[in-house]
């Protein structure tokens, strides 16, 4: 696999354990009729230091109910960070990703579903891979 | 009888005397999805619903009763003799009526 999909492998990864119980969708799924979920979106901006890296941004988009302050998104927010925040992540032997410190921003109520209100996480990411 | 059974009755009605203009059409629901973060695919549970419907302009906008279809958001696609047009936008839904933008 190349540096795209390694990433994607990586980063997933975190989602796929029993202990995760939040609905997590990545980007590019259908999402009618959720009420309360996060979606993954890996942004694989910038080139790495060399040929086979990257640099990019986790960004997590947070729904949960409208109308009821912003406990819920900060609870979500912490449990993102106890799962991401700093990790070093290997799905494939000899390369890696790393993650560094989050950051949350509120984006109001949601343009498609006027019940949900949204934020935004991120945390940025390098991928180092074999070359 | 209340107004709103009123329009209602009035609005099956209506369906009934524009006979054969008003058509058996197929809404699909998706009433599940799920991603599988381990293997990376996507897996969709879809049910169908068949309710009477009219065609406002050939394969781009067609009328529906809100009453027999419900939550209108809950669709992705409308499906007729064969074809599957997409649901793009709600036009209009003013719980009588719900008239859809579609595509093939």
């Amino acid at each position: 696999m190349g540096k795209y999909q390694d990433t994607d492998s990586d980063i997933f990864s975190l989602f796929d354990v029993d202990t995760w119980t939040i609905k997590t969708v990545p980007s590019n799924f259908v999402t009618k009729g959720l009420e309360k979920y996060i979606r993954v979106n890996i942004i694989k901006g910038s080139k790495g230091i060399y040929f086979n890296s990257l640099s990019g941004i986790l960004m997590i988009e947070i729904f949960i109910s409208a109308g009821e302050g912003p406990k819920e998104l900060s609870l979500i927010a912490d449990k993102l960070d106890s799962l991401l925040q700093g990790k070093t992540l290997s799905t494939k032997v000899g390369a890696i990703t790393q993650l560094g410190i989050s950051a949350m921003a509120d984006n109001g109520i949601d343009k498609d579903n006027a019940a949900l209100f949204k934020a935004t996480y991120t945390i940025p990411f390098k991928y180092f891979g074999v070359n | 009888m209340g107004y709103r059974t009123l329009l209602d009755r009035n609005l099956t009605r209506a369906f009934n005397l524009i006979k054969d203009l008003a058509v058996d059409v197929t809404l699909i629901k998706i009433s599940k999805s799920e991603f599988d973060f381990g293997s990376q695919s996507a897996t969709t549970t879809e049910e169908s619903v068949i309710t009477k419907a009219v065609w406002i302009e050939v394969d781009e906008q067609i009328m529906l009763k809100s009453a027999t279809v419900g939550d209108i958001n809950m669709y992705s696609g409308v499906s007729y003799q064969g074809k599957l047009w997409k649901i793009v936008e709600i036009l209009k839904n003013d719980g009588y009526i719900v008239i859809l933008k579609v595509e093939i």
